[in-house]
Order: structure tokens, then sequence, then C-alpha cells
């Protein structure tokens, strides 16, 4: 489902050498490490968000290194939530929809769906300028999930979250992962969150070397 | 406040009072003249040549200030989000027009239509001398003033979003369309303004680009430096305070509508 092959990132001066990964399966996989060891950088050149010096990165099977961010159909939930502050939370959430020409009616449901299920409901018509840390977070996940993509990177889930909140949500997107057979690739420092789901654990080390625990 | 603060708000207040006076003064300069001789006043701006020549200077300021805002929007975005060959020279370059005398570039456009293999292109198309010389002349300044505004909008924004939008299934033409226009609203207002005022008042290059040919290309300052010439000084003055009022009517609609921009967006952020 995702294969790094030997990958090489460059970030100004931060450099990632040979990065080697393989998810086979779907389900839940996490990825961990220290701060500023580059999981961020991973996870975004597997979107397509960060150029790739060389190596390959394989999604689906075929190699798609080379390919834009639109070409690989990858939801993604960024840690900073990155919404778009000058569309309603609707907007956001239906907008990789009407990226893919749904039609309306398709859409609409799609979105009412996800919002009940992420508790969005009331918040549709706000701009999402006007929420806080944990509904942009929420937002910024539905949003990721809205085209119903079979592939999803989402770098520190939950964290906004309270505790609360939070194990319902993990308890939702992991019955939402296993039923949709979806492969999920999470950056985390809280691995001990997704015990009961995670199918794989990787992490990379403070000289750049990723391993499989 | 200590006193060297207090001294300091002193010395720009009178600064900027002599300043926004001296403006004020000029206008009523003009206001007191037409009023000393109203008659002749209007009798000006009866004249068809006239009327025509504020219709002109609509009209083709308003075509300028569009095209200007497609070609410098274009190009800024291009500098902005791209690295390519030559790029600090196309930066150097967009400038010119704002640096170079306003005669020069009417000259330069002149020789360029006229004493080029382009005058045979002229002859067929009527560009030189017509009224495309005058939206020509108006654009070639109202790029450079929209590009410089757009790029220093396009420079503060970051491309997150653009790339965000793009892992969702947007293509490039789309995220900018959807994400980064929308989110330069305010750039474009001020890019648009600025482009229309200095279409709405350039002079020398469409005096010597597209000649002051009354009822062709007479446009409101060429009719002021041709009223001038003639002798007809309050006349001048009456297009003059035309011209003020119907700046001063697109000035104000331009900060509305930018304020407009400001209001929705920090009503979003409570």
């Amino acid at each position: 489902m995702i294969e790094l092959n030997k990958v090489n990132l460059r970030r100004g001066s931060f450099h990632l050498k040979n990065i080697s990964m393989e998810i086979d399966r779907s389900g839940m996989h996490l990825l961990t490490g220290e701060t500023g060891a580059g999981k961020t950088s991973i996870v975004e050149a597997i979107c397509g968000l960060q150029a790739v010096e060389s190596g390959t990165i394989d999604l689906r099977g075929a190699d798609v290194t080379h390919k834009d961010p639109a070409g690989r159909s990858i939801g993604y939930l960024p840690q900073d939530a990155v919404l778009f502050d000058h569309l309603t939370v609707r907007d956001n959430l239906q907008f990789s929809c009407q990226a893919r020409r749904w039609k309306s009616l398709r859409v609409r449901e799609r979105v009412d769906s996800l919002a009940h299920s992420l508790g969005l409901v009331n918040l549709l018509e706000r701009r999402t300028s006007s929420l806080s840390g944990g509904q942009k977070h929420l937002v910024a996940l539905g949003r990721a999930l809205a085209f119903e993509p079979d592939i999803v990177c989402l770098d520190e889930p939950f964290v906004t979250l309270d505790a609360q909140t939070r194990e319902a949500m993990i308890d939702w997107f992991s019955t939402y992962v296993r039923e949709n057979e979806l492969t999920v690739l999470a950056v985390t420092h809280q691995p001990q969150w997704f015990n009961a789901t995670a199918k794989t654990r990787w992490n990379i080390d403070g000289q750049g070397n990723v391993a499989k625990k | 406040m200590t006193h060297g603060d207090r001294n300091f708000i002193k010395v720009i207040s009178v600064v900027a009072a002599a300043y926004v006076g001296l403006l004020l003064a000029m206008v009523l300069a003009n206001v007191m003249l037409i009023t000393g001789d109203l008659a002749s006043a209007w009798g000006t701006l009866a004249r068809p040549e006239i009327q025509q020549a504020i219709l002109l200077s609509l009209g083709t300021s308003l075509l300028s200030a569009v095209l200007s805002i497609w070609i410098g929007t274009g190009i800024a975005y291009l500098v902005s989000r791209e690295r390519f060959p030559g790029q600090r020279l196309v930066d150097f370059l967009m400038d010119l027009p704002i640096f170079l005398p306003p005669l020069v570039i009417g000259i330069s456009l002149l020789i360029l239509f006229r004493r080029t293999p382009l005058a045979a292109l002229d002859d067929v198309l009527g560009v030189a001398f017509y009224v495309p010389a005058i939206v020509l002349a108006q654009t070639v300044v109202g790029v450079a003033f929209v590009y410089r505004t757009m790029k220093a909008t396009f420079d503060s924004m970051s491309t997150r979003q653009e790339r965000i939008a793009q892992s969702l299934g947007c293509s490039r033409f789309g995220a900018f369309c959807k994400i980064t226009l929308p989110q330069a609203r305010q750039g474009l207002v001020t890019a648009a303004a600025i482009a229309w005022a200095r279409s709405f008042g350039e002079f020398g290059p469409v005096l010597i680009f597209a000649g002051s040919i009354r009822g062709r290309t007479e446009v409101m300052p060429v009719s002021i430096y041709l009223e001038l010439n003639s002798g007809n000084l309050i006349g001048a003055a009456m297009i003059a305070l035309v011209m003020i009022a119907i700046a001063a009517v697109v000035l104000f609609v331009a900060r509305a509508a930018a304020d407009e921009q400001k209001i929705s967006q920090e009503g979003g952020e409570q």
C-alpha cells in the first residue's frame, strides 16, 4: 500500500537519507520518533507535499514519486490543521468532494454524515477562524476523510482534544478505519493511545534511521 | 508620555496638518476659481468633446485597470511562488515603469510601434494615435503598480494552504482561484484601486503615444492640457474638479470594500 525505497529528502539544511518503509496491509500504522527527527517530512513526502531528491515512493503498487499531491488521493491531516479560514466548516469539509466534482446530493450526505460523527453539526456554517484548536483539528480530520480516500496520513492526531473527546474520537476513528479498510499512517508521540488498533510501529531515531519496532 | 514624546507627536502633527491643509487648499482653489465664472465652467463641461473625454477616460481607465490586474497578478504570483532563471531580472524590470519618467514610457512605446517592424502591424491594427494606445500606455504603468502590490501580498502569504488544497484534489489553478485569490482579496482591492487611479490620471505616455487628438484620443488629463493651452483656465479647473470628484468616489468605494473584507475577517476570528 505504502512503500518508500531509499528515499532522500532535504528541507534547508535538514537531510534524511535512505528512508525505506513498507506498509503492506490496511489498518493503523504508527510513525514515532524524537521531535525534529523528520517524521512530518516523511509523511509530507508520501503526500507529495515535500520533494524527494532520490529514491521512490510507491502507493497501491504504483510509483508516485513524481506525481502531484492531487494525483495521490491521500487524505492528509496536518499537525497545524491548515484550514481554509476564509471558508465555513461546511466549505472545508466539502472541499475535496467538490474538487472531485461529486454530485451535490452526495456531497451534502457525506458532509452531514461526517459532521454528525465528529460532533460538528452545530458548527457547519461558522467560519473556521472562529473555532477552538480542538474543533479545528476535528474539521481538518473530517476534511481529510471527506473524499473517502483509502490511504490517510495523520500528523499528531487527536493531541489538541480533551481526554474525553479524544477517547471517543479514537474509538470512532478505529471503527471507521476497520469498516472502510483504510490504510492509515499516523505520526504520533503518544503510541499508547493506539495500542489496541496499531498494526505496526515504525520509529525514526535522531540519525534519521527508520526501523520497524 | 515624556516631554520628548509630546514634542515628537507635536512635530509630526504639524507636518500632517500642513500637508492635509495643502491638499484641501488645492481643491478649494479650483472651486474658488470656477465659482467666479460658473457659466464658463459649465460651458466647458457641456462641450461634446469634453463629455466624450470624460467617457473615454472612464472607459479606458476601467479597461486598463482590469488588464493590469490580470497581467500584474499573474506575474506577481509567478515571481513570488516559482524559482526560474532570470527571476531577479523580471522583478527588476517590473519596477521600471514606476521609476521611469512617464514621457520615457510614451516615447518608447511610440518608437516601438512606429519605428520598428511592428509599424506594419500597427498600420493594420491602428494602435498608435488611437484608443488602443491610451489603454496600452495606461496598462504598462498600471501593471507595474499591481505587480508590486500583489507580489508583497503573495510574499506575505504561506504556500501551505495552497499545497494542502492540492493534496485534497485541487489543481494548481484551482488552488489559486479557490484559496489564494480569496485570501489575497484585500491586496487585490488595493491593487485595483491603484491601477485604476494611475490609469485615470495618466498623461505623459498617453500624450506622446496616443496624441492629443480632439474627439479621438482626448482623455481628461489631455483635456486639461488642451484647455490650458487655449487659455481656458476656468475650463481646465472644472475638468480637474470632475476628476477629483470621480477619483474620490472610486477611492471611497475601494476603501469601503477593503474595510468590509477586514470586518468580515475580524468577525470570523471572534
